[in-house]
């Protein structure tokens, strides 16, 4: 069982991973039943309700579809990464705590994510990730849930990994 | 088809200025917007009475609503005293709408019912009831629901016309209707509407450039095989282009991405003609003039081992907030009873290659900015127009099926795209 210091390494290591763009050691720290899930943020007007949708997810991902993601930036023809843009994911607030699954732990933590990129401009993200990561060998993401603190998102904003 | 001064087949130029002066934009809004059906959402996002959804036509602020009496209303979303925002939800159930401002009160079918102090202080005559909320009208098509606020404008029927041949073989395939299983997604990007409605309505040419990345990685299906396919345009300005694997037509129908075992099914939900377009089916996309389009496919990409093979139909809005900024809505339209499975993979295939996220789509909307990076230019405005020259001399084949509208076969053409703006120009010039 990792220690909860190796956990906050272990993510911060990833996100690393994400900001280097080195994708092909990033997937190799996925489950295989990884899922990402991006769910849109919903204005009601009770502050009690909930901000995200529980059925509308602005992303669905998988490991298959997240590897063809990478590997389309690879080839010539991925215009909308070509230049690519400037992205950086800065992490505070990394909680780690049991889950009622053994060898499941459940990790949170407050993200910024700058991205910039000509004719965009720059936009600033907040968010708040919600991952859930094995730990029953070496630490490996289950799930991650990107809770956006953006009621409209713009393009920009949702259409790269947090 | 309406008289217009430049013929379909006429060499025609739009000045670059019509995708970056504010301008036209205004006036986009006045002379197309206000005079054309507009889409608003899907019934099954307000199932019950008092659920609501509040969205945008064109810049106006409405609410869907289902009144308490059961009816679809769309209201102005705005106080009839001074024009505040009365509802500032994206989705809820009410009874009523208050005014946060003097709390002026409106049932949730716009009459207004209380005014804080009325009496006393507009007097015992006060009329309260010429001061509803502004009411369009509502029309549906297979769930699909429509607004105008325009009174003279004819019937939604008569405005889809032929186009309804076409949207039915999508949205007609089961007895139960249509259901949005997964609601709406909401989002807003760089870039001109037009772009999109030009793309949509027809644009076959940019699939195998600008989704080059995915016709080499294989996830084109049935698109990257043999295929013929039509360019159809269609009265009050629609347009949609079909295509289908290359078939002998002796060969039995097939409907791919659809259970086999509801075949049977399409075929008696379909007229003999309408199955025979839509049979073999590789792609289906389109534009209700002015600003909803479809894509339909079978399953392209199989991203996932094991699952379940399922077409998949988006329908999309984009709301101009100005010339250079849309706002989009996506919705995946299913057959109301297909199991969830099957709909959970379609929905799993629009959001990783056409939603917002997805790596397929953000090879449009990059082409998309990048001419709104050049349209405001001087020079550019002045010595590059768009150009629509795309076959136009190119000898139609005979398509496979006998269907309504101007049916031209020919599988990429620019044909549908001079077709909008031949519609869209009528009406910024007055000649509509």
């Amino acid at each position: 069982m990792s220690t909860r210091d190796e956990i906050v390494e272990f993510i911060h290591h990833e996100t690393h991973l994400m900001n280097a763009e080195r994708y092909d050691e990033w997937l190799g720290l996925l489950h295989e039943d990884f899922e990402y899930l991006m769910p849109m943020p919903v204005l009601r007007d009770d502050p009690a309700q909930p901000r995200h949708s529980e059925r509308s997810l602005l992303a669905w991902e998988s490991v298959s579809s997240l590897t063809l993601r990478f590997e389309r930036i690879l080839t010539d023809f991925a215009w909308a990464d070509r230049p690519p843009a400037f992205h950086r994911r800065h992490l505070t607030a990394v909680r780690v705590a049991e889950t009622d699954q053994p060898h499941r732990l459940a990790v949170s933590a407050d993200e910024i994510v700058f991205r910039s990129r000509v004719p965009e401009g720059s936009t600033i993200t907040s968010a708040l990730r919600e991952d859930i990561v094995d730990v029953s060998g070496e630490p490996r993401l289950v799930r991650r849930t990107v809770l956006l603190d953006v009621d409209r998102p713009d393009l920009a904003q949702i259409a790269l990994l947090y | 088809m309406p008289e217009l001064t430049v013929s379909v087949d006429d060499r025609f130029d739009v000045p670059r200025a019509y995708f970056a002066d504010a301008g036209v934009w205004r006036q986009e809004l006045e002379k197309v917007f206000r005079h054309s059906w507009l889409l608003v959402g899907h019934e099954s996002e307000v199932p019950a009475p008092g659920d609501y959804v509040t969205r945008k036509m064109g810049t106006d602020e409405v609410i869907l609503v289902r009144t308490e009496a059961g009816e679809l209303q769309v209201l102005l979303n705005a106080c009839t005293h001074r024009g505040t925002l009365l509802c500032k939800a994206d989705i809820g159930n009410s009874s009523h709408f208050r005014c946060g401002y003097h709390g002026w009160t409106f049932g949730n079918d716009g009459t207004l019912r209380g005014v804080p102090r009325g009496r006393e202080l507009y007097g015992k005559d006060f009329d309260k009831s010429s001061l509803g909320l502004r009411a369009a009208r509502v029309s549906s098509f297979h769930g699909l629901v429509f607004a105008t606020f325009d009174t003279e404008l004819c019937s939604l029927a008569e405005y889809l016309g032929d186009m309804a041949f076409y949207l039915e073989c999508m949205l007609g395939v089961s007895a139960a209707g249509t259901d949005a299983p997964y609601g709406s997604f909401r989002f807003t990007h760089l870039g001109n509407w037009k772009l999109e409605a030009d793309n949509l309505a027809g644009d076959g040419y940019h699939l195998r450039h600008a989704h080059r990345a995915g016709f080499e990685m294989g996830l084109m299906g049935a698109q990257a095989g043999a295929v013929e396919g039509v360019c159809v345009q269609f009265e009050h300005g629609h347009a949609l282009r079909a295509q289908r694997t290359a078939v002998d037509d002796d060969q039995p129908r097939a409907f791919p991405g659809y259970p086999e075992d509801r075949w049977p099914e399409i075929e008696q939900q379909l007229s003999p003609e309408q199955a025979r377009m839509f049979a073999h089916s590789t792609v289906v996309h389109g534009l209700v003039y002015p600003n909803m389009a479809f894509v339909h496919t079978p399953r392209a990409g199989g991203f996932d081992a094991g699952e379940t093979d399922a077409a998949m139909l988006q329908v999309r809005l984009f709301n101009p907030l100005g010339v250079n900024e849309t706002e989009e809505l996506n919705w995946l339209v299913t057959p109301a009873d297909y199991p969830e499975e099957w709909k959970l993979s379609a929905f799993k295939t629009m959001q990783r290659q056409h939603g917002a996220t997805a790596f397929f789509e953000s090879d449009d909307l990059e082409n998309f900015r990048r001419m709104l990076q050049v349209n405001g230019g001087v020079e550019t405005g002045h010595q590059v127009p768009a150009n629509f020259d795309l076959a136009r001399d190119v000898a139609p084949f005979t398509p496979w099926f006998d269907g309504p509208g101007s049916v031209v076969g020919a599988d990429i053409s620019e044909v549908n795209q001079r077709w909008f703006y031949r519609t869209y120009l009528a009406a910024m010039e007055d000649r509509a």
